[in-house]
């Protein structure tokens, strides 16, 4: 409903009037009385007293119907998008003026006679605030605008008289000049006005702004920056503009199928963008969000390159299954399960990250989601949050290229005190006096087999290499107002710090086309991605092997060969000859087509296809065999072998969807209705070629004289829901958030497919009422949210409701053997996660402090696990549901200060911490299941059942534990307590100086938390080295080489006791960037339109008691690498 | 028409709840075989039954393992393994946290619970051919016989499981020697009963020369075994009679011929499933030491002294069954029974059941009835094949006491090596403690009578809240 010109006219409204006084606060009865007294003065004036009051009355009741109808508009139309775009030639200004009431609910108050008047518009802006937009269709209109309280009003120009004309035409000059960004990116689209002269600034950021006075302020303004104001002259001035800090209503958040903005958003949801993300020189974009999400926690599994990262959101839902959230990369579901085959191992470092094959610097960002409101509608798939990756788009304007290369290296950050060789004898000699024993045939190490003078620090020869890292990147973008482009490549390599030379090398590309029709009604974005990871490692994790007896031989004899030692010597640097080689081909593609059918009707599909390839290669040539072993083969060259497999994921989803926006009453609702259908199909091949005639031919596993296929998986997933989202947003105030669900998935039995998902999210933006605007002015921002809902998890191995057999790799008279795959359970369903979460968001003194805090709480019912049953039932555990309850609560906390901000400097501050509590509350009959000494009741799931420690018996030497049961035997079942091992709380701490050119970000990432202590995980005495620690601790009982001696039961208890759970918290540097922007006069340099030099560090220090090697992958006594301190230099620029 | 858009709407809705039901309805993976789809057919019936046969022969080099650490737990062989798993047998120095590696309990229920799925597949089946039908269900009688027997005498008192019902095992607790025993028997009755006369080839059906498939003389050979163990000797002679007459297909083999596929005194031989890189047996790759004994998993033991003082000069099985490996003035003495070192053309199986074992069987029972002459007679066949003086020449009136010790001994030298018999005939004649407390200080443990037993592994104690710990175990 537009306010009908020919309404005015009727009324008898022929001049254009004076503006009436509009109060700030208006009510529609304000506003009919505003509106009769204007009329009865618009009488008054043109008409004189010959009109009736019936007339008049008449004419007011007229009115009064378009009034309310414009002012039901206008207050809805505070709810209508900040932006409007729009792109017209040559149209009647009425039209253009229409769209923009359509697009803000701003409407307008003019005379529709002056229409006659009125030029064609040609005008095009895109996501432009009202004000730019009236400014570039007014600039040439005889017309003359007043913006007041979402109302337009349209005036005439006043002719100047002759002299004006004159001494305005003398003084006038054309002001030109180009509007940058803070990194001296030109800014299209920016508002230049002066003396209601106004115009925008082309795509390369330029304007002229003709007939304006010399000398008279020009103010220059864009969206989600600071305004500027200069005074016009004569000469090209580069005006560069400084981004708004956290415009809360200009951050989109992206919540999946739907957006919403950070001030709107019901939910949880964190963000992180590619400005902080590209400060970690990281292949892996999870490890560069470790310290930066409250309540996520990041633990790195291996310094080697490209292993598989633990992410835990909130905590462990499921006891058993599936904790890893849902990773979205641009709609489309990803992987996050290594695609290793059992059947093959893997080499140092373990499985895999399949989150490794994205390119971080692609990311333009990643945005968590916590709780029900925000996850509910992914239902089953956001169980335990979701994890949304943004690619980067193009932007229109003039085609621009970014590179950014760095180079560095990487050393662990953290090393072990161990014994050196005499300690290490005199350790061992100690152990044999203790038993009364003498070495034995197989106590190399002191029994003269090996020489007892030799010593090697096995740290240093393994794992003391630096690993070097190369990374460039480099894309293209740009575009025009209907299509935007962008185009990006890279290349990385990494190496190890394992001896030999090993690098893992990553290339990758990704295109992104956005396209949108001329009327705005189509709309179609593409993104594509290609990654290509080959990874080159040992065999081994060669830190398993820092143990060793110091005096173990010489890793080479004097023929340069691998020094076995007659047998007596497992040669660790073996795995450095054993080619291991994996190499992943990831394709992610998405196209998201939109229509809009009839204003606020939107019709959209997204379809994606992700594929997601693993080689895996191990080759055993026969220099790197213990001849040892060689012996029982008939032929030699049995010793050489060729693992390898092929295991490819593949995923497509097709999702229709269609959202309707519509005012009602004094808000607006947002309907959305989508659908889902998904399939992931796995499919592997593991097999194993032996004897090949030289070492040479052994890739080829057509030289095997035997080859043996280990083992073939083929699986199908398929998933299909139908969801919808209904909101109500009422005056910006207040917000309400629908979400539901219906999922079904192959990965239940028949009858059991489907569940039934929804969840209730609401927020009160209390800062934008009356009494804290008035009485608490410090209070910028304020919202409290809360939200309440369910969601499932099948994440479980597929189809473990059937009852299978799988084929043996060989043959027994003649025929291949069957053997049953697993024990089966057609009657599990779905795994249920309740949550709740309140919350609160303050921005203080305009915004210079920002404070979230949430609390949360989630309970996972009707859990499904692997129920562990005794082998006795053939295997060690059936699929089930178990009426356990596990709760997850916790608070969050997220603070982000302006410190001091001027010119040239400012420091902020951003903190996060998270406090989880984990707890079983309820587990019906529990002393009678195989949990019963697995968890407990009322405690946390991370707790382990351990023998408690009482100290060392004076009489005997032995630990002493506590009898529990008081039956005066230590005993498995009665005697162990549950122990808690876990986190208390983790975050991090990031801080941001800027001096002039400079930028200096410090983030500290904390744990607190217990661990297994390695210090006594293998019996002091027996053949390995210990930490020289164990020389001065008083608590130890004596040493041992004994399996079968006094020491040894107690040493296995003690191993099992509270006394290995200690202090395990740490405080790491996690990264530190230091980087010096080029200054702006280098962008008169004809190319350079931007850029850096920095250095980046990743892990700096570590901050700990922790005795082991590495707190953060902890590992009790399996030492493996930890994450590397790396130190890198680059450059970036833009040209 | 309201009613009719309204009609169209649910239509269509259901129709897209329909199609979204069958979307997730998937088809079972192409790499698997669904459990009835395996019963329905011969070829697939009996791969699930011979995949069995596979796995006790693959899994953990089993028949190598198995011998060596019973071997390592007894007095037959000394370590030179630094392995954590082999240092602890060798020392009687096991634990309850950590199971055995590998862990035997394990597999022996895993191989129990596939003889059981095989009974039952076939037991419900209607499209089986009623003789394959017949064989397979006599052969998953037998398996499990095998299995039972020996857990229950390495383990004690473990649960008896004849189902293959989850519920039902899960909760499973300790049987006594008696059930387990009875049902042990039981099972070989029925199989003895059933199985083919002959061996079978991979049809199931059809007579084959290999002897890899238990036959009716296998049940009995076993049953022989298992009554010997529950002291019906009477029961026990009579089995082993039945197999010692057919003599028509089983003859003591020279000495150098016993461990042969085409051994005339193999009762029950298992092959290497092919392919293989080992190719004849485990046992003769893993124990034969070209080099000095390693530390690693394979080639780590040499045979103890008490073994070899165990011998009577002469010896044939002593000069043929044992070989040496000499490094300077260092000689390793190894088990040479298998003789093949990974020849790809195959000559030997590896051996559980033989004719010798059923002539030592029916002289002890028959010693233990008070028949001494057959029991001498039954012995001096196992010695005369040994090259050694016959008792019925040296020692005819020995006693019954003194001929029980000579046939333990006899079992010692004749059966070293094979599937753990010196480790089970110690304690099942009681001299276990006797000999343990001489030869377990000797090899750096310390024995307690406690330690005849395994401990059950822990994890089974705290997933199976019904099953107790062997005593002296925490």
């Amino acid at each position: 409903m537009v306010a009908h010109p020919g309404y005015q006219s009727q009324c008898c409204i022929n001049k254009s009037s004076n503006q009436p006084i509009l109060t700030n606060q208006l009510t529609t009865k304000d506003m009919n009385n505003i509106f009769i007294e204007r009329v009865r003065l618009w009488l008054k004036k043109s008409a004189g007293p010959t009109f009736s009051p019936q007339i008049i009355k008449y004419c007011v009741a007229m009115k009064l119907f378009i009034v309310v109808l414009i002012l039901s508009l206008n207050v809805s139309a505070s709810v209508y998008s900040q932006k409007i775009s729009l792109s017209y030639k040559n149209a009647p200004l009425r039209e253009v003026l229409q769209s923009i009431r359509k697009q803000s609910g701003y409407n307008f108050l003019f005379n529709s006679s002056m229409l006659t008047i009125a030029k064609p518009v040609t005008v095009t802006v895109n996501e432009a605030n009202i004000e730019e937009t009236l400014n570039a269709i007014f600039m040439d209109q005889p017309f003359t605008y007043k913006l007041e309280n979402k109302i337009i009003t349209i005036r005439k120009k006043e002719e100047p008289g002759l002299f004006e004309k004159v001494k305005s035409f003398l003084k006038s000059i054309t002001f030109s000049g180009k509007v940058v960004d803070e990194e001296g990116a030109p800014l299209p689209g920016a508002t230049v006005k002066a003396n209601g002269k106004a115009t925008l600034t082309n795509s390369k950021g330029e304007f002229s702004l003709s007939g304006v006075e010399e000398g008279t302020d020009v103010v220059i303004s864009f969206i989600g920056y600071l305004p500027v104001t200069v005074k016009a002259s004569r000469t090209y001035m580069n005006i560069r503009l400084e981004r708004k800090a956290g415009d809360l209503n200009e951050v989109v958040i992206n919540k999946g199928y739907y957006t919403t903005t950070k001030e709107l958003n019901t939910g949880n949801v964190s963000t992180v963008s590619a400005v902080d993300l590209e400060k970690n020189p990281v292949s892996d974009p999870l490890l560069a969000l470790e310290g930066r999400v409250p309540g996520l926690f990041i633990q790195q599994t291996s310094g080697a390159p490209g292993r598989s990262v633990t992410v835990r959101l909130r905590g462990q839902n499921s006891i058993a299954n599936g904790n890893d959230p849902l990773y979205i990369i641009d709609g489309v579901p990803f992987n996050s399960n290594p695609l290793n085959m059992t059947s093959l191992s893997t080499g140092a470092g373990g499985n895999t990250s399949p989150l490794n094959d994205l390119n971080l610097n692609d990311i333009e960002r990643i945005e968590v989601l916590k709780d029900a409101d925000a996850t509910a509608i992914y239902g089953s798939r956001g169980a335990n949050g979701v994890i949304l990756i943004t690619t980067k788009k193009g932007r229109s304007g003039q085609s621009k290229i970014d590179v950014n290369i760095y180079t560095g290296g990487g050393k662990p950050d953290r090393k072990l005190d161990l014994l050196n060789t005499p300690e290490y004898l005199a350790m061992r000699q100690k152990a044999f006096d203790n038993d009364k024993a003498t070495p034995a045939s197989y106590d190399y190490d002191v029994n003269g087999t090996w020489d007892k003078n030799r010593y090697t620090d096995w740290q240093k020869v393994l794992i003391g290499g630096t690993a070097k890292v190369t990374d460039v990147q480099a894309a293209l973008s740009g575009g025009n107002e209907l299509t935007q482009f962008r185009l990006s490549g890279g290349y990385r390599s990494e190496g190890t710090v394992f001896a030999g030379d090993q690098k893992s090398t990553k290339g990758n590309g990704q295109v992104t086309i956005t396209h949108t029709s001329e009327n705005k009604k189509f709309q179609a974005v593409f993104s594509g991605g290609y990654i290509a990871n080959l990874y080159r490692l040992p065999s081994v994790d060669l830190a398993n092997n820092i143990l060793l007896p110091p005096n173990a031989p010489a890793l080479y004899d004097a023929n340069g060969n691998l020094n076995w030692a007659n047998g007596t010597f497992v040669n660790p640097l073996a795995a450095t000859l054993q080619t291991y080689k994996e190499t992943t081909n990831n394709l992610i593609s998405n196209l998201a087509l939109s229509y809009q059918i009839i204003p606020g009707l939107q019709l959209k599909s997204s379809f994606g296809y992700n594929r997601n390839e693993l080689n895996q290669l191990r080759l055993i040539p026969l220099t790197s065999v213990n001849p040892a072993t060689l012996i029982y083969y008939s032929d030699p060259t049995l010793g050489r072998e060729n693992d390898q497999s092929n295991s490819i994921t593949s995923t497509w989803i097709i999702e229709p969807q269609v959202s309707y926006n519509k005012n009602i009453w004094r808000g607006k609702l947002d309907v959305l209705v989508g659908s889902t259908f998904q399939e992931n199909a796995q499919k592997g091949l593991s097999q194993t070629g032996i004897g090949f005639s030289n070492d040479a031919l052994i890739e080829n596993l057509l030289g095997a004289s035997i080859a043996v296929i280990n083992q073939t998986t083929n699986s199908q997933y398929r998933y299909n829901a139908l969801y919808s989202r209904i909101s109500y947003n009422l005056e910006d105030k207040y917000i309400l958030n629908l979400t539901g669900r219906r999922d079904g998935s192959s990965r239940f039995g028949p009858g059991k497919q489907f569940g039934n998902f929804g969840a209730i999210g609401a927020a009160w933006l209390f800062g934008k009422e009356n009494f804290i605007t008035q009485n608490l002015p410090f209070i910028s921002f304020g919202k409290l949210r809360a939200s309440i809902g369910s969601t499932g998890n099948d994440k479980l191995p597929d189809y473990q409701y059937l009852s299978t057999y799988s084929s043996y790799s060989t043959s027994y008279q003649g025929t291949n053997g069957l053997y049953p795959t697993q024990l089966t359970n057609p009657y599990y369903g779905w795994e249920k996660v309740n949550k709740i979460e309140a919350g609160i968001e303050l921005g203080l003194l305009k915004d210079r402090i920002n404070l979230n805090v949430s609390w949360y709480r989630n309970r996972t019912s009707n859990q499904l696990v692997g129920y562990s049953l005794p082998t006795v039932t053939g295997f060690d555990k059936i699929q089930a549901n178990l009426p356990a309850v596990v709760q997850n609560k916790g608070i969050e906390i997220d603070l982000t200060t302006i410190n001091f901000k001027n010119k040239n400097f400012s420091w902020e501050s951003s903190f996060n911490i998270a406090v989880p509590r984990n707890k079983l509350v309820s587990f019906p009959n529990i002393l009678a299941s195989s949990y019963a000494t697995k968890y407990a009741i009322g405690q946390s799931l991370f707790v382990n059942y351990l023998y408690q420690y009482t100290g060392i018996n004076s009489s005997t030497g032995l630990y002493t534990f506590q009898d529990q049961n008081g039956d005066g035997n230590i005993t498995f079942q009665k005697d162990r307590i549950p122990i808690f091992a876990g986190q208390d709380f983790y975050g991090g701490l990031n801080n941001t100086f800027k001096y002039k050119s400079w930028q200096l970000d410090v983030l500290l990432s904390f744990t607190k938390q217990t661990g297994r202590n390695f210090l006594f995980s293998v019996m002091p005495g027996i053949m390995s080295n210990q930490p020289k620690g164990i020389l001065t601790a008083n608590n130890l009982q004596p040493f041992s080489q004994n399996y079968g001696g006094a020491f040894y039961p107690t040493n296995s208890l003690f191993n099992s006791s509270d006394a290995t759970i200690t202090d395990a918290s740490f405080i790491r540097c996690k990264n530190v960037s230091l980087a010096w922007s080029f200054p702006h006069k280098w962008q008169q340099i004809r190319f350079i339109k931007g850029g850096k030099i920095y250095m980046q560090c990743q892990n700096l220090f570590t901050i700990t008691g922790y005795k082991g090697l590495d707190p953060e992958t902890l590992g009790g006594g399996f030492v493996t690498l930890p994450p590397l301190r790396m130190v890198t230099a680059g450059v970036q620029f833009s040209l | 028409m309201k009613t009719i858009y309204a009609y169209m709407l649910i239509i269509s809705c259901s129709l897209f709840l329909e199609s979204c039901k069958k979307f997730v309805e998937i088809d079972p993976p192409t790499t698997q075989l669904v459990t009835v789809k395996v019963f329905d057919n011969n070829e697939s019936a009996i791969a699930a039954l011979t995949g069995i046969y596979s796995r006790m022969n693959n899994d953990s080099t089993l028949p190598y393992t198995f011998s060596l650490q019973t071997g390592l737990e007894a007095d037959e062989l000394k370590n030179y393994s630094t392995s954590t798993s082999m240092v602890q047998m060798y020392k009687n120095a096991l634990n309850a946290i950590e199971a055995t590696t590998p862990n035997y309990w394990k597999l022996g229920y895993n191989y129990i619970y596939q003889a059981n799925a095989v009974w039952e597949g076939c037991n419900t089946s209607t499209q089986l051919s009623p003789a394959v039908k017949k064989q397979l269900m006599a052969e998953a009688l037998f398996i499990r016989a095998y299995w039972t027997f020996y857990l229950t005498n390495l383990f004690g008192n473990v649960p008896l499981v004849t189902t293959t019902d989850y519920t039902i095992n899960s909760k499973a607790s300790n049987a006594s020697k008696d059930q387990l025993y009875n049902q042990m028997i039981a099972d070989l009755v029925k199989a003895e009963a059933d199985l083919n006369v002959n061996y079978v080839d991979g049809t199931s059906v059809a007579t084959t020369t290999d002897r890899i498939r238990p036959n009716q003389y296998a049940a009995a050979a076993l049953l022989a075994r298992v009554y010997l163990y529950a002291g019906n000797y009477a029961a026990a002679e009579q089995e082993a009679t039945k197999v010692i007459n057919y003599v028509s297909l089983y003859k003591i083999a020279s000495i150098n011929n016993v461990f042969l596929k085409t051994s005339s005194e193999a009762i029950w031989q298992i092959m290497m499933p092919m392919p293989s890189s080992i190719g004849n047996t485990y046992e003769g790759a893993y124990f034969n030491l070209g080099k000095v004994p390693a530390s690693g998993l394979t080639n780590n033991a040499t045979v103890s002294t008490q073994l070899l003082n165990a011998f009577e000069p002469g010896d044939l099985r002593k000069i043929n069954w044992i070989s040496s490996f000499t490094s300077g003035t260092q000689v390793y003495y190894f088990p040479y029974k298998y003789k093949e070192k990974g020849s790809s053309t195959i000559t030997e199986y590896t051996t559980p059941l033989r004719l010798s074992e059923q002539y030592l069987i029916r002289a002890e029972a028959r010693a233990q009835q008070g028949t001494l002459s057959g029991a001498i007679g039954d012995t001096d066949v196992i010695r005369n094949r040994a090259g050694l003086t016959l008792i019925k020449d040296t020692n005819p009136n020995i006693n019954k006491a003194d001929l029980l010790t000579v046939i333990l001994r006899e079992r010692q030298v004749e059966l070293f090596t094979e599937y753990g018999h010196r480790w089970l005939d110690l304690k099942r004649t009681g001299n276990v403690d006797a000999v343990m407390m001489q030869v377990c200080p000797l090899k750096g443990g310390t024995w307690s009578s406690y330690k005849q037993l395994w401990p059950i592994p822990q994890t089974e104690l705290q997933n199976d809240v019904n099953l107790s710990q062997n005593t002296g175990y925490n």
